[in-house]
């Protein structure tokens, strides 16, 4: 519990945990919630709060950091419960949502497809890969943040990646079992419907 | 351009200005004594764009409805899965293509009970703390261990191990060093000596390995071999004869390492892998070695781009010292899951992709001469229950050479993104056959109408007639889609009955 007198140094290491975490964990959040943009700052902003709260249960760096992101991937869930709810109720009594905010226009066609065909992931495989790939975490950092063992890690990208390169035309199923892809070419004309 | 490249370039977060840390918001929630006002803070500029759901809701809807909705839907989630309790009547399991009935007879043993869900049992539930189950092994009819994660909150995610010595009527958490550790190989060679491997990821460390040597009530640890390398499988012959297929952490290109150990873990020794050989990537033993010094290990020939490569089989005659390619034919596979009755007969079920990405059974291979040889056997009934419904497997046991089961999975989250999430609906297969024809076995009535079991893995069958696996219950998708809270809940089911189809095997000693 952080009382009226939480030391100079809790102060301290919150600000340091909030300057060097604060972006990372905002561009986390908002990989997340792209149909409520405007939310984002308020659920990083939670994210801190409840940082400041444990202040000092907080573990050491570097393992501060994952904690974050797991104290985000927390509120994320609130968050989405909340939405769901309030899509509901909207759907329920014939009102429209905010429409997703389209931040720049100019968004290649091709990210577009990888995004569509991250979406068709398994809730659980696409969350690793997210962490990967666009959050930067280690294979073992995943693991800690999700709970699980850094084998189920390895095995989830690898099973997501084989899904993805097949949805995106950059590879055959079993056929092609052997053939390497990384070096075939390809444009975003050539795979666009 | 590879996969690894279009993810990074797809990122989302690479077409918005992420806003830079501002001193005086950290100030302003760390002044503030609770953090509760902390929620208000925010960054000035983003202020005048910010919109909220909840302002489309004031603009055309009157307030007491949409309170009179939420109350509604809230009290519904709060009500439906309190007052459909397990105690109920009875209902027929609606597993989709689960029709032929077979002689073994599924029940709920008990239940791992989370945070906001009331369902209890008196029968054996697993400890509170553990969840998402991933290895269960039981040396004995009333001694099982098993290893999932402790994941009640983010902050205190560790591994954990639970023992039970009645058959599965108490479970007691047994180990959980509660300094971040998650254990990987798992092996226990008899009721009382149990081996786990540890890991604290990011920590730079040695992995451990965890021995107890009275049935779980204590436990030593000793270092093991490497940093960052991975004990995927640990087998134990015995209290002293261990033997690791692991990996070597890389980013890019985890390579496949082997260990072995004669004194219980006091000094290990590497020994050398068949140069294409990868170990099986899952949770589930690939591994099994035995006192006569023999062990069979299933894994793949290589990891190519797309994951897929064939199945590979090796094995040792001197407890993993030295090891050997097994003559097995061409077959596609990207994991395999295998289970031995005894040092000589070994089955294994080989996954890859179908075209849709999906890990489905690619075929099954069996041993009779300790895994020197392997031959591919039909295995009708290994594809999907449900033509347009993938089955993905998710572990295997064989406790005679005759019996087996396995823990599958229908995947129905076939979905754009747009649609809810489908749960999957847990399947259990058996062979009474040595593993020529496997056949679907009715899993119990769900506690509540709104859930349904999405897993049955681990499945441990000590023989043809005494088997354990621990599933997990998720909300069926309408009770998802009317607005009940998520759930997920282990739950241990126990299979007691006669050998199916009333072939007789040997049992496992």
């Amino acid at each position: 519990m952080v009382t009226s007198q939480a030391s100079r140094e809790d102060h301290a290491r919150f600000e340091a945990l909030y300057q060097a975490n604060y972006k990372p964990i905002y561009a986390y959040v908002h990989r997340r919630v792209l149909h409520s943009s405007s939310d984002v700052p308020d659920i990083v902003s939670e994210v801190f709060a409840r940082a400041w709260r444990r202040i000092g249960d907080l573990p050491p760096s570097p393992q501060d950091r994952l904690w974050l992101f797991g104290v985000a991937h927390k509120c994320l869930l609130e968050h989405h419960r909340r939405w769901s709810y309030q899509l509901r109720l909207l759907s329920h009594l014939g009102a429209q949502p905010n429409q997703v905010e389209i931040l720049d226009t100019s968004v290649d066609p091709l990210h577009l497809r990888v995004r569509a065909a991250l979406q068709e992931l398994r809730p659980f495989d696409r969350e690793v890969v997210l962490l990967v790939y666009w959050d930067g975490l280690s294979h073992a950092e995943a693991a800690s943040v999700l709970g699980c063992s850094v084998n189920a890690v390895a095995l989830r990208i690898k099973k997501a990646k084989a899904r993805l390169q097949i949805q995106l035309g950059l590879a055959s199923p079993a056929a092609d079992s052997h053939k390497d892809t990384s070096s075939i070419p390809i444009t975003p004309k050539e795979h666009l419907p | 351009m590879n996969i690894e490249s279009l993810l990074s370039e797809a990122d989302p977060a690479l077409n918005v200005r992420i806003p830079d840390p501002n001193p005086l918001d950290a100030r302003m929630i760390s002044d503030s004594s609770t953090g509760n006002s902390a929620q208000r803070v925010r960054s000035t500029y983003e202020i005048g764009s910010h919109r909220r759901i909840a302002s489309k809701l004031n603009d055309g809807i009157q307030r007491p409805s949409v309170l009179a909705v939420l109350a509604v839907l809230v009290a519904a989630a709060i009500a439906v899965p309190l007052t459909v309790g397990h105690s109920g009547a009875p209902r027929t399991n609606t597993t989709p293509g689960v029709s032929t009935p077979t002689q073994g007879v599924w029940s709920l043993a008990g239940y791992i009970t989370q945070p906001g869900w009331q369902a209890s049992s008196a029968s054996g539930p697993l400890p509170t703390t553990q969840q998402f189950t991933l290895q269960l092994t039981c040396p004995t009819s009333t001694t099982c261990y098993s290893s999932g994660t402790n994941f009640q909150n983010h902050e205190k995610t560790q591994g954990v191990i639970s023992v039970t010595h009645d058959g599965g009527a108490n479970w007691r958490q047994s180990l959980a060093p509660g300094d971040g550790t998650y254990f990987y190989g798992f092996s226990c060679p008899t009721a009382n000596t149990c081996m786990a491997a540890g890991d604290v990821p990011n920590s730079n460390t040695h992995p451990s390995l965890y021995t107890t040597t009275d049935g779980g009530m204590t436990w030593t640890s000793l270092p093991m071999p490497g940093f960052n390398e991975l004990p995927v499988f640990l087998s134990c012959a015995t209290a002293l004869k261990c033997a690791t297929i692991g990996l070597l952490q890389t980013p890019t290109a985890p390579t496949p390492t082997s260990y072995f150990t004669a004194n219980g873990g006091q000094s290990w020794e590497p020994s050398a892998l068949p140069p294409s050989f990868f170990p099986s990537e899952n949770d589930q033993l690939a591994l099994e070695c035995f006192p006569n010094g023999h062990c069979i290990a299933a894994g793949t020939g290589g990891s190519g781009p797309l994951g897929q490569g064939l199945a590979s089989m090796i094995y040792s005659t001197d407890g993993g010292a030295t090891w050997e390619s097994a003559t097995a034919p061409s077959m596609t596979a990207t994991s395999g899951l295998m289970s031995c009755s005894d040092d000589s007969h070994c089955v294994s079920i080989e996954s890859s992709n179908d075209r849709n990405g999906y890990q489905t059974a690619s075929g099954e291979l069996v041993t009779n001469d300790g895994g020197l040889t392997w031959s591919a056997v039909p295995a009708t009934g290994l594809e999907s229950l449900n033509t347009s419904t993938p089955m993905s497997f998710d572990s295997i046991s064989c406790p005679t050479t005759a019996d087996c089961w396995a823990s599958t999975h229908l995947i129905e989250s076939e979905c754009n993104g747009s649609c809810p999430y489908v749960p999957d609906q847990a399947i259990i297969l058996a062979t009474s056959n040595g593993g020529l024809t496997w056949i679907a076995e009715p899993l119990p009535a769900s506690p509540s109408a709104s859930l349904q079991y999405v897993t049955d893995y681990p499945v441990y069958c000590v023989s043809g007639t005494d088997c354990r696996a621990v599933g997990t219950l998720e909300l069926t998708k309408s009770a998802s889609g009317a607005g009940l809270p998520m759930v997920q809940q282990d739950v241990v089911l126990t299979l007691n009955g006669g050998p199916v189809l009333g072939v007789n095997g040997t049992s496992k000693s």
